[in-house]
């Protein structure tokens, strides 16, 4: 194994270790806000071509509504949760402690439900990258988008996409079994990040 | 009828009983068509030029042509022409994408992208069909290479034919 | 007459929350923001007796808001909101005067007592 390949072996051993540590406290905390149980698994981590990476979303492409968030500090990352129309609504009713089924058209609760879900799961990302890691890392204000899941994708990634051609990516999927929602979580480290992420020890 | 899915800074062609598939937020597809013989091709570009700033940036050794209106759309016409034995009097153009979606993302991108486009096309005298680009809603767009039609969706609209 | 509190959060779901939770305990909501600036505003405007900060919001964030109102009053009793339960961070926005904070997502208990301790009731 060169240098390279085993830079690049540790850096996505230091991601999903930490972010599999995130993604469980951001589903005790999703829970908690949606008083349901969520079981968030990572599905996959990879370095990509930025021309394939989006393929299996342009397949399945739905009405979304997503919430971006922009992790700043000493490793970037870039955070995107997306959950279809019609799951958004229920995941309104279920954050007001409503009947499922209540809440029937897109509105502002719907939107900063979104909004609040990805503030509330970007910041316990970086909550455990700064305790586990000793790096600074800050949420900011989440983006809300209503759009196809492709081209939130690509705007999501269009960034990264433009500096360069492969890009490494966390694709994590939520399971509220008892209410049939079904919501995806991305999370991107920027290009600044690998050799942070890459370096640290002890994992 | 097959599907062919053209990612992100990535071209396809094809000829027939094929559709080629793309979604576009700021990013342009340029659908180039011949149909006299029915083949055709699409690239879906992020950025207007490749210049030293943008590929100093990219992965060493691994430049992808696709990302850039220039060269991406010479290089379309260019495999379309070799492949089919084309030449771009017998070829036709039309443009979608663009769309300034996420303010603080997107900035001018598309604007920049589109003329670029426009620029290469005029220059190789190929004529443009039909443009749908801009606003502030993404757009999913199906070239079907057997009629030379492109169906696209704007995000909360009905599906246009062009 | 009931205590009044300002709550400022950009997301109108967590305003409704904070003020289903808030206004059984006999307070009144006299005012909403929807960022920082809006929130240092509306204090110049009512006066509240308490306010409730989200930190993470448009314009101008909690800690910068936090500051304003205190300049305005330096007495002012005002709870900062976050999801980011950072140590440094918390600590940092207590340094700058904030009476206490509460992390999201809520438990609810803690906003009530939170907020019955910062307006001396509790």
């Amino acid at each position: 194994m060169n240098d390279s390949e085993q830079s690049k072996n540790n850096l996505n051993k230091t991601v999903r270790i930490i972010t599999q540590m995130g993604l469980n406290m951001a589903s005790v905390l999703f829970s908690k806000l949606i008083k349901t149980d969520a079981n968030i698994y990572i599905d996959k981590i990879y370095n990509e071509d930025i021309s394939i990476v989006g393929n299996d979303i342009e397949t399945n492409n739905k009405e979304v509504i997503a919430a971006m968030v922009d992790l700043v500090g000493d490793a970037p990352m870039k955070f995107l949760f997306m959950v279809p129309l019609d799951d958004a609504l229920k995941i309104t009713d279920l954050i007001l402690g409503k009947k499922l089924g209540t809440t029937k058209n897109f509105d502002i609760y719907v939107e900063s439900s979104v909004q609040e879900i990805g503030n509330i799961m970007a910041s316990a990302i970086s909550n455990v990258f700064v305790t586990t890691c000793k790096i600074k890392l800050l949420p900011s204000p989440p983006v809300v988008v209503k759009n196809y899941s492709s081209i939130i994708f690509q705007e999501y990634t269009f960034d990264l996409a433009t500096e360069s051609n492969e890009i490494l990516i966390v694709e994590s999927h939520f399971d509220l079994s008892a209410t049939g929602i079904n919501c995806i979580l991305f999370l991107l480290p920027c290009l600044e990040s690998k050799k942070v992420l890459s370096s640290i020890e002890g994992l | 009828m097959t599907e062919i899915v053209v990612g992100i800074a990535d071209m396809k062609i094809g000829q027939g009983e094929q559709l080629i598939k793309t979604s576009l937020g700021s990013c342009i597809a340029v659908c180039i068509y011949s149909r006299e013989i029915r083949a055709g091709g699409m690239i879906h570009f992020m950025l207007p030029k490749m210049d030293e700033t943008t590929v100093t940036k990219v992965d060493k050794g691994n430049i992808k042509i696709a990302k850039y209106g220039h060269p991406g759309i010479l290089e379309l016409i260019h495999q379309l022409q070799t492949k089919f034995k084309l030449k771009n009097n017998d070829l036709t153009a039309k443009i979608f994408g663009g769309a300034k979606m996420l303010k603080n993302v997107s900035s001018e991108i598309g604007l920049h992208n589109e003329k670029i486009a426009r620029e290469i096309l005029h220059n190789e005298k190929i004529k443009i069909l039909a443009t749908k680009t801009g606003g502030e809603k993404g757009y999913k767009i199906d070239f079907d290479l057997n009629s030379g039609i492109v169906y696209c969706q704007v995000f909360g609209d009905k599906v246009e034919q062009f | 007459m009931s205590k009044q509190i300002l709550i400022a959060d950009d997301a109108p779901i967590i305003r409704l929350m904070l003020k289903d939770l808030i206004t059984p305990l006999g307070y009144q909501v006299i005012a909403e923001a929807s960022n920082g600036e809006e929130a240092v505003e509306k204090y110049k405007e009512f006066k509240p007796d308490l306010v409730t900060l989200d930190i993470i919001m448009p314009q101008k964030n909690g800690i910068q808001a936090l500051a304003e109102i205190l300049a305005i009053n330096p007495k002012a009793k005002v709870i900062m909101i976050t999801a980011i339960d950072q140590k440094e961070y918390l600590t940092n926005a207590i340094k700058t005067g904030a009476s206490d904070y509460i992390v999201k997502p809520f438990e609810e208990e803690r906003v009530r007592s939170v907020i019955r301790k910062a307006l001396g009731d509790l």
